[in-house]
């Protein structure tokens, strides 16, 4: 889910084409992995088709790589949403973390604030976890340190973006 | 429980500032501890918690601000009320125990109870009763010195619990250990207060402590926000520094 | 809470027992030379106080004998370096006043003695010493009329018509009930004072170093117990407790110390012979005075020691860091050197001045006043010039900490000074009496005999008969018409100048059996011949056989003056008959201690006795000049041996302040020590640290005492002692002792250190 949400978050930015859009994503979310063209498309298409975004104008003679898409304000209202609500905890959760704050920081959104948002929701679930342990029989207590360790780890790393937010921001923005 | 209209709780501190020297640790801090909850704060290092802590003990008197137990303000009372709460009301746990050296896990444990003037017999049962409760029945007659890290913090529990204190504070209770005899003592502790019915609270950087408790705050640069939310004053310059 | 206080202070660890242990000591061998001081006290006011039944004045025999009241001949004689004081009694009727120590006055023929002097006539020929008195044993003396075990006193009864022909009888109606008077009081009651803070000062240090034992220890355990709701009340109470425990151990340590020690105190009297055991005691006021304010002191040093850290339930703070010593900290040395230069300045031989002995003690409590300050300007000075890593840091620390570097030595300085003052003020009061000729003497026996020329001659030929004795007769001169002749006075004081009496010349110049036996000394004829035997009191003009001279000198108690020659070249010759002149006096020379004891019987047997010249002199039997010298100079030898003991018994109790101060600076440091050993330092850096640490303040503050206190010994030398005597100078006596004492406090250090070797091992420590 993550691919048409963060495609929806670069044509906030500014308005593309979907050329320049897979640029930018692979720069910032492809880690070494380009996104292939004809998923590109296929998401564009089918937000389009959502009504989040509007295909633009394309040039004359133009194929598709030369349309230039923008974002609507449906659109817009559900990067919003996304960013607001915190992701499920759940170890591996790399990526959408990551991929949210460095949009969030792109559009001039409270990265802080989201980061604050997921860190309670972490601790929320660790609370949960930790009262399983009590109860649980041995092979869900190990499971349980499992997630918690996993969940710590995350935990460790808000701590320190939450830290490096300036930094990130001139980076990013300087792209 | 909680008594309807009782959003003042068991204890509760109210714009609290205080500073060493030039270097103010606590810029107006509030927090609300409800009578049988189980609060953390968490922050880093130099974020204030362990003076909020001790605020909160009575150990220092804040500068500005009160500090109230059962809507009585802590800061007017003298030191020695507050010394004598520190025998019958509150439990310390520290991260390093803050035990009597070369003194024996049962002297440690009667120590409070001797200092109430408690007799002898019925204090040092008393502590071997809740030595064998966490546990560490057999080393009542260890010193300090002979024991584990694990142990010598479960002593510290035992004689936190055994003066039967309405509050139990703990500042970084498994700081000094590892793994497993961290989550031994916390077992213990918040099993045994939840118990007992004894309010605790906890300060520590360990987000796997905190998730022992009811209820986790965060204190950060001197102020107390619940987990989710920044502190108000500084979330609008946040915003501000990084748009 | 009392019980609390008990069981922490007994059950806290290694460390606090040690503490505990160390500070009871410390205070035992306090309280052990303070009873011992109490003792001589209490010894020495009984004997002061004591009936003088000698001093008794008797007036002068009437023409018949009265029916009431006794006849009374008070003398003294001499045996072996011994005063025999001797009472010749007669009882005119019933009623007649018994003196001290006897049930009743002895019959006729028959005599009480003292319990020693009736051990030696068991055991010492009869023609050395019984046979000087006429009877048998009847009796002992009891204590109430002797000053100790070992004084030699008898009574002798006699039917009054034999004691009526004796010269120098009086009649005596009652017997003198006061005290003697006590020349030295003035000196030596107050020199008393001033040994016992001498003694006691380094005790206190060693106390309080020993109280700052494992401080840090202790203050961590306090804040644990203030976190877990003690009040500062309570850990007062509970520090109060640990430190009366420890007193309380040590005054009955103590206690027992002291009565063991006590039967070797008793050979210390410092005036006449061994103090009774029983007298060697402190009052039970002492006893209970002791019993009760140690261990108050102890509490309120412990509420002292507490008051400069501020205990809270996280730990402990410091209530204020420690300010450098200032300069104003040599206030107390100056002003103690002004009182005592003052008081000098008013000292004459009647009274020392009022203020010496205070200033003297000031003085020394001024030395250990300025001492931190002195260490911290040494210390800064010498840390500019530094070389090394080992100057470095034991300069830092020692500008850094100068109180606590100096405590450990304050001892060890106190005693140097007090050592420095005995090594010079000792020597010179033996300085002032003995001189070169006195020796050639020593074994000639002055007496004065007064006897008519046939008597005379006679106690002449029976002298020469014993054998080993030499006898060169000084034969008495009429006086020159309408000079005064001159009354042999004997004086009694020992620093008091020699008193020509002077009283008119209208009695007889005989003295003759029956009257009062004044001596007389002035004109003598003797012979050339013996006058060359003797040799050191001056040769005859040539061609001489008989001089004139006169013997005044002879019998001043002073050596001094007593060993000066009696003739010269000038002096007249006399050509008459020697034979055909009254005896006055007789120069015995002898060749053995028995000898000298035969020829001191016969004196006794066949002259009249030497009795008293009146109130408060008593009578000198016949002595030799080496007697008289070694009266002398037995009590500054008694004082020097007191002296010298108090020195070594501070020097002991300083260098274990020493130990308990550099082995406990060891236990605190060890962790940093251990680091350093760790990281690279090698163990001999770290060894000359601790040395250098000891060593500065030592060196720099007992330079500075000795130096102080050879100015002040020098000063009261130069202002008490009579002109023209050389100044003294430091003998080998001295630098021996002082030499060993700082030997044995470097020794003291050398010893804690392979334990600082043991201590710091990087093996031992603990990084968790």
């Amino acid at each position: 889910m993550t691919v048409p949400l963060t495609l929806l978050g670069l044509l906030e930015r500014e308005p593309s084409h979907g050329y320049d859009l897979k640029r930018d994503y692979d720069e910032f979310f492809g880690r070494g992995k380009q996104l292939p063209f004809g998923q590109v498309y296929a998401t564009l298409g089918r937000l389009a088709r959502d009504g989040k975004v509007s295909g633009g104008d394309s040039e004359p003679g133009a194929g598709p790589d030369r349309k230039r898409y923008a974002i609507t304000d449906v659109g817009r209202a559900e990067v919003d949403a996304w960013l607001a609500e915190p992701v499920e905890p759940e170890p591996h959760l790399q990526t959408v973390l990551f991929a949210k704050v460095t949009l969030a920081l792109m559009l001039g959104k409270p990265a802080s604030g989201y980061l604050d948002m997921q860190r309670a929701a972490h601790i929320r679930r660790m609370q949960e976890l930790t009262a399983l342990k009590r109860t649980g029989p041995l092979v869900d207590v190990l499971l349980a340190d499992h997630a918690l360790f996993h969940l710590e780890a995350d935990l460790r790393w808000i701590d320190l973006t939450s830290a490096r937010l300036a930094e990130l921001a001139e980076v990013v923005r300087n792209r | 429980m909680n008594t309807p209209g009782a959003s003042a709780g068991l204890i509760e501190a109210r714009s609290v500032h205080k500073a060493f020297g030039p270097t103010p640790a606590l810029r107006g801090a509030s927090v609300t501890v409800r009578a049988g909850e189980i609060l953390a704060l968490m922050g880093p290092s130099g974020s204030g918690k362990s003076t909020l802590l001790h605020c909160l003990a009575g150990i220092y008197v804040p500068d500005q601000g009160e500090v109230l137990l059962d809507r009585q303000p802590l800061n007017a009372m003298t030191e020695a009320q507050r010394t004598r709460l520190r025998r019958t009301a509150f439990g310390f746990v520290f991260q390093f125990g803050q035990l009597v050296p070369e003194l024996t896990a049962a002297d440690n444990v009667a120590l409070p109870l001797l200092l109430s003037r408690t007799q002898r017999k019925v204090a040092y049962q008393t502590a071997a009763a809740w030595l064998d409760k966490l546990g560490i029945g057999g080393k009542g007659g260890n010193r300090t010195g002979e024991l584990s890290g694990g142990e010598a913090q479960r002593v510290a529990v035992a004689r936190a619990l055994a003066l039967a204190p309405r509050v139990i504070f703990a500042d970084e209770p498994t700081g000094s250990l590892d793994s497993l005899a961290g989550e031994k003592v916390m077992d213990l502790l918040t099993g045994l207060a939840r118990e007992q019915g004894t309010t605790v609270v906890i300060v520590t950087h360990d987000a796997r402590v905190a998730a022992y408790a009811d209820r986790v705050a965060m204190v950060r640069d001197g102020q107390v926000s619940p987990v989710d939310q920044p502190p108000a004053a500084a979330s609008s310059a946040l915003a501000k520094g990084v748009s | 809470m009392l019980r609390l206080g008990l069981h922490l202070a007994l059950h806290s660890g290694r460390e606090a027992m040690a503490r505990l242990l160390i500070t009871a000591a410390a205070v035992a061998v306090g309280v052990a030379l303070l009873l011992g001081v109490l003792a001589e006290l209490h010894a020495y006011e009984a004997n002061a106080s004591q009936q003088c039944w000698s001093c008794t004045q008797g007036a002068s025999l009437p023409a018949t004998l009265p029916g009431h009241g006794e006849l009374w001949n008070n003398s003294a004689d001499y045996y072996q370096g011994q005063t025999l004081s001797r009472l010749d009694v007669a009882a005119l009727g019933p009623g007649a006043p018994v003196p001290p120590g006897v049930p009743r006055l002895p019959a006729p023929g028959t005599y009480y003695a003292s319990p020693a002097l009736a051990a030696r006539l068991r055991t010492v020929p009869a023609d050395e010493l019984g046979d000087r008195f006429p009877g048998r044993l009847a009796g002992t003396i009891g204590p109430a009329a002797l000053n100790g075990t070992n004084d030699l006193v008898i009574y002798i009864g006699y039917a009054p018509a034999t004691l009526t022909r004796i010269a120098g009888t009086t009649w005596v109606t009652s017997i003198y009930t006061g005290a003697a008077r006590q020349v030295f009081s003035p000196y030596f009651k107050d020199a008393f004072y001033v040994g016992v803070v001498a003694v006691l000062l380094p005790m206190l240090v060693l106390i309080s170093t020993a109280t700052r034992l494992a401080a840090d220890r202790r203050e961590e355990r306090f804040a644990a117990l203030r976190l877990v709701g003690g009040t500062p009340a309570d850990i007062r109470l509970l520090a109060t407790i640990e430190a009366v425990l420890s007193a309380f151990g040590g005054v009955i340590g103590g206690t027992v110390i002291f009565l063991l020690v006590r039967p070797l105190l008793a050979g210390s009297a410092l005036v006449g012979t061994d103090y009774f055991e029983s007298e060697l005691t402190p009052t039970l006021v002492a006893y209970v005075s002791i019993l009760a304010i140690v261990p108050l002191a102890a509490a309120v040093a412990a509420l002292i020691s507490l008051h400069r850290v501020q205990i809270s339930p996280l730990g402990v703070s410091r209530r204020a860091r420690q300010k450098p010593p200032s300069f104003w900290r040599l206030t107390v040395l100056v002003a103690g050197l002004a009182l005592y230069v003052g008081g000098l300045w008013t000292t004459n031989y009647q009274a020392v001045g009022l203020s010496t002995y205070p200033g003297l003690i000031v003085t020394m409590i001024g030395l250990v006043f300025a001492g931190p300050w002195i260490t911290a300007l040494v210390s800064r000075s010498l840390s500019r010039a530094a070389r090394g890593p080992s100057a470095l840091l034991a300069t830092r620390r020692l500008a850094d900490k100068p109180h606590a570097a100096f405590r450990s030595v304050t001892g060890l300085v106190l005693a140097v000074f007090l050592g420095t003052m005995a090594g010079i003020l000792v020597p010179s009061l033996n300085e002032t009496q003995s001189t070169p000729t006195a020796g050639a003497l020593s074994s000639i026996l002055v007496g004065a005999v007064n006897l008519a020329p046939s008597a005379g001659q006679e106690l002449i030929g029976g002298l020469r008969a014993i054998r080993g004795a030499s006898v060169y007769p000084l034969y008495q001169l009429p006086l020159p018409p309408g000079s005064a002749g001159v009354r042999k006075e004997p004086n009694g004081g020992v620093i008091a100048p020699k008193r020509a009496g002077s009283q008119p010349a209208d009695e007889p110049a005989l003295a003759s059996p029956g009257a009062p036996a004044q001596g007389f000394t002035g004109p003598v004829a003797v012979s050339c011949a013996d006058l060359r035997a003797i040799a050191a009191l001056g040769q005859c003009p040539s061609g001489v056989t008989a001089v004139q001279a006169s013997d005044d000198l002879l019998f001043d108690q002073n050596p001094h003056y007593q060993a000066e020659p009696m003739v010269s070249a000038g002096d007249a010759a006399y050509t008459g008959d020697l034979a055909t002149l009254p005896l006055q006096t007789v120069l015995v020379r002898v060749n053995s201690d028995s000898t000298l004891e035969r020829v001191r019987t016969y004196l006794a047997v066949h002259t009249a006795p030497q009795v008293g010249g009146g109130v408060g002199s008593s009578p000198t039997p016949p002595l030799t000049f080496g007697e008289t010298l070694q009266i002398r100079t037995a009590r500054g030898a008694l004082a020097a041996r007191i002296i010298y003991a108090a020195v070594a018994l501070t020097l002991i109790v300083a260098g274990c302040s020493l130990a308990v101060a550099v082995g406990g600076g060891l236990v605190d440091r060890k962790r940093p020590f251990t680091l350093m050993r760790v990281s690279g330092t090698p163990l001999d850096v770290l060894t000359r640290v601790v040395l250098l640490e000891a060593a500065v303040p030592l060196a720099a503050a007992t330079l500075l005492a000795a130096a102080i206190a050879y100015g002040t010994s020098l000063l009261a030398f130069v202002r008490l002692a009579p002109g023209g005597t050389a100044l003294p100078q430091l003998g080998s006596d001295y630098y021996a002792i002082m030499g060993a004492g700082l030997a044995i406090a470097f020794g003291i250090i050398g010893v804690t250190l392979p334990l600082l070797r043991r201590m710091t091992a990087p093996s031992a420590i603990r990084f968790e």
